[in-house]
């Protein structure tokens, strides 16, 4: 059972984050302030903070830096703007994602459940990749952090939220068939409510934008009553 | 009183020097001028009244007897110098024969019959000028020092047969009026043409960077106050600037920390909603509660987004132009709506995603509000990228086009959110674009519907800067 930490000054919200997430089968400890919140890390092993950037006394940016000087676990963080300067700080500051408040619980969750899974993967296989790691594969690279697509002379190809993890869950699984359900797992987290069309009107999207034929394309190919099979090598640096 | 008006760096002072030294340099230069090329200046002969004295001294040297004639011509002479030549002499004898051959010398008639009409009795007159055909007869009329090949001369004929030649250190005799008149003016024009713009470019180059300044300020509000130098008047009106520019950047930053703080307590509450609504259990309500707290989560967004201008704070990265336009074409075909876009596939642009994203979302949901679900074309034509937004809706009232550009303008006169917006959408797009150094316009199709047009300057020139940029 993962244990969450959550830090926020507001109790309503640390009340109700906490009720769900154990609902959810998760462990939750929380925290008001980064001094509660560096005791907490002492005493648990947390595998996940999510961590609010506008608190009284020390603002979240400057908790997660600290905390990454001595610390890898991973870190979402709220973020009160939806403003690129918060997203690239928080970025900088070693978080590992960001969900902007308000935000739909489901989607937290979804990605509490992403970033665990990236951890646990990147755990046994990445050497010294730390918390951001840069997948490349074809001419593409796919920094994961900033969930930023680019190609090979740095051109940014601006992908939508959705389309950014499905192109991830392909990532992560290259040369293996998988079938549209597995697929809404991986890019939406469990407890999805689209249908499978919708990953087909995702792919058809990727690949407009990522195959230089999209009615040949060469990266995500169909298996016929199977799914979808990423065919590049990805190599993660 | 006097003394510290002197002293005092003031516009008064700079204007009264100015003034006095373009009169005082003006002058200087037309004396110069006058002495150098005092020719060109110089009445013509026949105003000078020197034909006049002429006229009168012929009378009185034919009223002399011969004897003392040649006494009377070297004691007269003052302006010019005159001779008299005897009829028995050959330089009389030449004069004579040339006045046979050329009675008037043709470009001088004027003078010539000027002399005539004095005189009544009509005696031959020669004008020699020297470069003239008659001109070749100086050297042999004499030995005298005014008979100069470089000097005009003019020769009367006494009724004796004798001659009276009048001479002139002159090298000229004057121009034509309107030649002198010509030459005068221009030379007077350039004059203090030249010399007031000199004087006068000190006078306004404070004015002119004081302009520069404010237009500094007007583009980026941040600028540093501007240095308190010039005249007096000047230092004044520039304090009373920077004050202004002082009250104005402090309104900013009250504003925006006032935004910020706005946005941060309205969001913890949001939160809050949005957390419980969990707990709604009629799928319905729920949905509607959702949508709600969207709703004013889009409306503090636009309002922030719009009051901090924080297109400026995202970094300029090269992009491809058309996968921007298809994620918002995804993400409106999402919630059910069809937008279709032509264009190409791919195109390379520098420029701020984020902001660019927003700004097309927002002419799309302008036409999906009033219209009907518009078309996207994306086109290039060098040295411009046109991104146009077409619906087929009832337009817009042509009285309006420029006005709802204007934040919070709408055309709904109810301030009801769901026809309405917040009247941001397209105030955004147009700073968005501007930023961009772009334009958005809009107009009514004349086969009806909107079409909104973004015309951003291409970058594709600086594209090969970026395609040398590999991945680290």
């Amino acid at each position: 059972m993962p244990h969450l930490l959550i830090v926020d000054d507001d109790e309503d919200i640390l009340s109700l984050l906490t009720d769900f997430f154990r609902k959810h089968s998760h462990e939750v400890s929380i925290a008001e302030n980064g001094a509660a919140m560096f005791e907490v890390l002492e005493d648990h092993a947390v595998d996940l903070v999510i961590l609010d950037v506008m608190l009284q006394k020390e603002d979240g940016f400057s908790l997660c830096r600290k905390l990454r000087s001595t610390s890898r676990v991973p870190v979402i963080m709220l973020t009160a703007v939806t403003d690129f300067t918060d997203r690239v700080v928080g970025l900088e500051v070693g978080a590992d994602d960001y969900v902007t408040k308000p935000f739909d619980q489901r989607e937290l969750l979804a990605r509490v459940k992403a970033v665990l899974r990236r951890t646990a993967a990147s755990d046994g296989t990445e050497v010294g990749g730390g918390s951001r790691p840069m997948l490349h594969f074809d001419d593409w690279r796919l920094d994961v952090a900033r969930r930023e697509l680019r190609s090979s002379n740095d051109t940014l190809v601006v992908l939508s939220s959705s389309e950014f993890d499905l192109l991830l869950a392909f990532v992560e699984h290259p040369k293996r068939v998988l079938t549209r359900d597995q697929l809404l797992d991986l890019a939406r987290g469990p407890s999805h409510e689209a249908y499978d069309r919708s990953i087909d009107t995702l792919v058809s999207r990727l690949r407009y934008k990522l195959e230089d034929d999209p009615k040949a394309p060469s990266l995500i190919r169909t298996v016929r009553n199977g799914g979808y099979i990423f065919m590049p090598r990805v190599v993660s640096r | 009183m006097k003394c510290r008006f002197w002293r005092r760096d003031s516009i008064a002072r700079r204007f009264i020097l100015t003034v006095m030294t373009v009169v005082v340099c003006t002058l200087g230069l037309v004396a110069l001028f006058l002495s150098f090329g005092g020719i060109w200046a110089a009445p013509p002969m026949e105003k000078s009244g020197l034909l006049e004295r002429a006229v009168e001294f012929y009378r009185v040297v034919n009223a002399a007897p011969p004897s003392v004639r040649p006494l009377l011509a070297a004691t007269t002479s003052d302006k010019y110098k005159v001779v008299w030549l005897s009829e028995d002499s050959p330089a009389s004898r030449t004069l004579t024969l040339a006045a046979r051959a050329t009675p008037v010398i043709a470009n001088d008639g004027e003078i010539s019959r000027l002399i005539q009409s004095q005189l009544g009795d009509s005696p031959a007159v020669l004008i020699i000028r020297p470069g003239t055909p008659a001109g070749a007869l100086i050297p042999s009329l004499g030995p005298e020092p005014q008979f100069h090949a470089q000097r005009p001369a003019m020769a009367i004929a006494l009724p004796d047969g004798s001659w009276l030649v009048f001479s002139t250190d002159r090298r000229l005799w004057g121009l034509p009026n309107p030649v002198r008149w010509t030459i005068w003016g221009t030379f007077l024009l350039a004059a203090t043409g030249v010399v007031s713009l000199i004087a006068t470019r000190r006078l306004v180059l404070p004015i002119q960077q004081f302009a520069d300044a404010i237009r500094l300020f007007g583009t980026n509000p941040k600028a540093p106050p501007m240095p308190e130098v010039g005249p007096v008047e000047f230092r004044g009106v520039i304090a009373a600037f920077n004050t202004m520019q002082g009250q104005i950047q402090r309104l900013i930053t009250y504003r925006t920390a006032m935004l910020a703080a706005i946005s941060h307590d309205l969001r913890t509450p949001l939160t809050r909603i949005r957390l419980r609504g969990e707990f709604i259990h009629d799928p319905v309500q729920q949905a509607r509660l959702f949508r709600d707290v969207d709703d004013l989560q889009q409306m503090i967004d636009g309002a922030l987004a719009f009051f901090r201008g924080d297109a400026h704070e995202e970094t300029m990265t090269p992009l491809d132009l058309p996968s921007i336009i298809q994620t918002v074409v995804g993400d409106f075909s999402d919630q059910g709506v069809i937008v279709t876009y032509r264009g190409p596939a791919r195109l390379f642009y520098l420029g701020r995603p984020v902001a660019l994203k927003r700004a097309v979302t927002n002419l799309v949901e302008n036409a999906v509000k009033y219209g009907t679900a518009p078309d996207i074309r994306l086109s290039v034509k060098p040295p411009q990228v046109l991104i146009t937004v077409t619906d087929r809706g009832p337009g817009i009232p042509e009285e309006s086009l420029e006005r709802v550009f204007h934040p919070f303008y709408r055309l709904e006169k109810s301030r009801n959110r769901a026809t309405g917006g917040v009247g941001l959408g397209l105030t955004a797009t147009q700073s968005i674009i501007r930023e961009h150094g772009g334009e958005v316009t809009l107009a009514n199709r004349p086969e009806g519907g909107l079409e909104a047009r973004i015309t951003l300057p291409d970058t594709a020139s600086t594209a090969p800067l970026f395609s040398d940029a590999t991945d680290r």
